[in-house]
């Protein structure tokens, strides 16, 4: 293996020895290993001193030494937490198994015995410079990709009403609404909102690209761009749903696609009047029912066919009735052979629907899906209850 | 909105190393044993055990374990060959391999390492010097794989993500089509930098022979800005009726963009319509780079390109500008980080644009020779996305 390899050639090494002979015999052998940074320290006390100005990759350590010996330098560094993964090689003559074991005690990273065989030590040098160079660049990547990822989530999550908004629209349309929205990785393809027409009634729909991560994301945005573009004045969802999926089949690359629901609250007429591009079963219950009402949802998803029309279906939501939408990930959770299907979801619904409260009733069936099986997709849920 | 996204611990936290797999080589049935009461005494229990060279070979093939124990000195196949044969094999070149040698034997010590073992266990065995390199190797071992797991996993996210973002800019086809309608050859260089970026072009069919050319460059850098990018790329695509009149589709996007983008995010953008017919450049431009013409005669200039950028203000309206486009003619719109990456700015791309127009000579191809110098000027590693637009009107230099 070549000695020119990633970690070695800007590796910084600290020498504690109490021995000047000793100092630079190892110093130069790192050297002949093509280690070229390397500092020199005289007992504990003088190593610690050095750490924070000469930053090293690894340390060898004698561990006899005045003033602060081998041991006592090691647990010293172990207790600050940014040198708790410092390799530390110990170097030592002391031979027997005890000391070995003490060396360990204290947070020694391995143990080699004098006299140095130089092979061995150049060895286990660079093992342990390669591995931190190695985690160092992974833990690098890591951190930059997480607030770059961290910004994204942001973002997306600010596609979705925040509270202030949802508050108003809470008060004007006389609804108490509770949502639940949790993608798979840091972005996903889900996506909801609610709004109100002109007539002041509300408007709720939920998207669920195809896919996961960036990607899905990529596809949330453009959605949310063209529905800011979109006339809400007398609502139609199966019109909204057909302009929508015309509009987006020029944009999205075949393959991908999007199932979703668009709805409206009629409160004259007591009725969720909505259109369905494939999504899931939308759930309805009043206040008494034994078990939730669920409605048609089949439907062309969008983005596969331009000139796809979507019909008009209706469900009753008199006042004090809820309305239950979620992602298909709910009805994918894998039950032995099987998956909770639609009507699996409804007997778990079933058991909380009577819950006053709309998040408690949320969280309860979100606890519910987590004990069924492992949840693998973008997981969007939306309770929207009439004010009775 | 609930717990931390993925499936990877937070960095730093503590993998648990207790559930890992370790297999135990040694011929003596009193060491196997040992050895395993102390794994087992300290947490570990998935422990597996091999009892010559063959045997660990074709259990590892089976089931690969985390860390191996090596004993040297077995009948049919020693510890040395194991290892050898198992850093052969590129599957099995990071697993820890631990092997057991006496203190004294100098020689043992150093056939082991050159046959690639990871660490030496010294025999006879000790208790916490066991555990602890076994500890400190398999604690390593766990956080480089949720470190590498992590990569893999965003990084597939990314590949998607980028050619989703590839399939946003026009096609050779594309290009080619607009050639043959409107006499102005199309052709284009992308640097795509090694993170998602903000930097999109695009055309829009116009009729009578002209087309309309748009060059955007979103504030920011990675998946945030892609993702801006992706809502910009949707409004264009949405105000293509207003293509004809840059100065009108210009301020309608910026309305558009103002009620989308959060402040601190815009974008600079410069829209313009080509006519070949009538040979000429109309454009309206936001904060963008300016356009550069190159005349037939061998002249340079460079169009402006001021105004507020999209997304900072609804209500600002832009102005149309004009550039002639003669025959012979070639028209370069380039993204802010040439001109960053360029210490001299305006200065230093006109005179890398200069050095390479006379290296092409008279009839040589311009394109390639501005590229290929912006390329040598920019250096290998771009830090941020790199787009230029080249628009030539044939005829003329023929």
């Amino acid at each position: 293996m070549s000695w020119n390899e990633t970690g070695i050639e800007h590796a910084r090494v600290m020498i504690v020895d109490d021995n000047r002979v000793n100092r630079h015999l190892l110093m130069a052998l790192l050297e002949r290993g093509g280690i070229r940074h390397v500092e020199l320290a005289e007992d504990g006390r003088d190593a610690l001193a050095r750490m924070e100005t000469f930053q090293p990759d690894l340390i060898l350590l004698d561990l006899m030494m005045p003033n602060l010996d081998g041991f006592d330098m090691c647990r010293q560094l172990r207790a600050e937490a940014r040198w708790s993964d410092l390799p530390v090689l110990v170097q030592s003559s002391l031979s027997r198994a005890e000391d070995r074991a003490r060396a360990f005690a204290a947070g020694a990273t391995d143990y080699v015995t004098k006299p140095i065989n130089a092979i061995e030590l150049l060895s286990r040098v660079r093992i342990h410079l390669q591995n931190r160079a190695l985690v160092h660049d992974l833990r690098l990547f890591r951190r930059r990709t997480e607030a770059e990822l961290d910004l994204a989530r942001a973002m997306q999550e600010r596609l979705m009403p925040g509270a202030a908004r949802l508050a108003g629209i809470e008060a004007d349309a006389q609804l108490a609404i509770s949502a639940h929205f949790a993608p798979s990785s840091e972005l996903g393809g889900d996506f909801w909102d609610l709004r109100r027409d002109e007539q002041g009634r509300a408007v709720v729909y939920m998207v669920d690209f195809s896919g996961h991560g960036v990607g899905a994301a990529l596809n949330t945005f453009r959605l949310h761009a063209i529905v800011q573009q979109m006339d809400f004045a007398g609502f139609d969802p199966g019109a909204f749903l057909a302009a929508l999926n015309t509009r987006l089949c020029a944009l999205l690359p075949s393959g991908q696609f999007a199932t979703m629901l668009a709805g409206v609250i009629d409160p004259a007429a007591g009725r969720f009047l909505y259109a369905s591009a494939g999504s899931t079963k939308p759930m309805v219950w009043a206040p008494g029912d034994p078990a939730p009402t669920l409605g048609d949802s089949a439907g062309l998803p969008l983005g596969l066919l331009a000139s796809a029309s979507y019909e008009a279906r209706s469900l009753p939501l008199p006042p004090g009735g809820r309305l239950f939408l979620y992602s298909d990930a709910a009805i994918e959770i894998p039950v032995g052979e099987d998956v909770l299907d639609e009507g699996g979801l409804a007997v778990l619904v079933g058991r909380h629907m009577g819950m006053p409260d709309g998040r408690g009733f949320l969280d309860a069936v979100i606890a519910d899906l987590n004990a069924t099986g492992p949840i693998d997709d973008d997981l969007t849920a939306l309770l929207v209850t009439r004010c009775a | 909105m609930s717990g931390a996204p993925g499936p990877v611990p937070p960095d730093g936290s503590a993998p648990h190393i207790g559930d890992c797999r370790i297999l135990v080589v040694d011929d003596t049935d009193f060491n196997r044993t040992l050895i395993g009461a102390l794994l087992n005494e300290a947490g570990f229990h998935n422990v597996a055990f091999a009892k010559d060279g063959f045997d660990a070979l074709a259990q590892i093939e089976a089931a690969a374990p985390d860390l191996v124990i090596l004993d040297i000195m077995m009948p049919g196949m020693d510890g040395f060959e194991v290892c050898r044969k198992l850093r052969a094999d590129h599957a099995y070149a990071d697993l820890p391999v631990l092997v057991q040698t006496a203190l004294s034997s100098s020689d043992d010590r150093n056939r082991a390492f050159d046959a690639g073992t990871t660490d030496l266990i010294s025999k006879p065995l000790d208790r916490t010097e066991l555990l602890a390199r076994v500890r400190i190797h398999l604690e390593n071992r766990m956080l480089i794989r949720d470190l590498q797991l992590y990569r893999a996993r965003v990084e597939g996210e990314l590949a998607i993500a980028r050619s989703m973002y590839e399939h946003l800019l026009p096609t050779p086809a594309t290009c080619a089509a607009l050639r043959g309608t409107s006499g102005v050859e199309l052709r284009s260089h992308t640097v795509l930098s090694t993170d998602m970026g903000g930097d999109i072009w695009g055309l829009v069919r116009l009729d009578g022979g002209r087309f309309g050319v748009y060059l955007l460059d979103m504030a920011g850098r990675g998946v945030s800005a892609a993702l801006n990018a992706f809502r910009m790329h949707t409004l264009i695509h949405e105000l293509a009726a207003l293509g004809d009149d840059p100065a009108a589709f210009l301020s309608e996007l910026n309305d558009r963009a103002a009620r989308l983008l959060e402040v601190g995010e815009h974008a600079t953008l410069l829209y313009g319509v080509v006519d070949g017919g009538a040979g000429t450049f109309t454009y309206a431009a936001a904060a963008a780079t300016s356009p550069v013409l190159l005349l037939p005669d061998g002249g340079v200039r460079f169009g402006d390109a001021a105004g507020l950028p999209v997304g900072v203000a609804a209500g600002t309206r832009y102005e149309a500008r004009a550039l002639p486009l003669p025959e012979g003619a070639a028209l370069m719109l380039h993204s802010n980080a040439v001109l960053d990456a360029l210490e001299a700015g305006t200065a230093g791309l006109d005179a890398v644009i200069a050095g390479a127009l006379a290296q092409a000579g008279a009839g040589g191809d311009r394109f390639e020779a501005v590229t290929q110098a912006l390329a040598a000027a920019l250096g290998d590693t771009p830090h941020d996305d790199h787009t230029l637009v080249w628009l030539e009107r044939r005829g003329g230099r023929a």
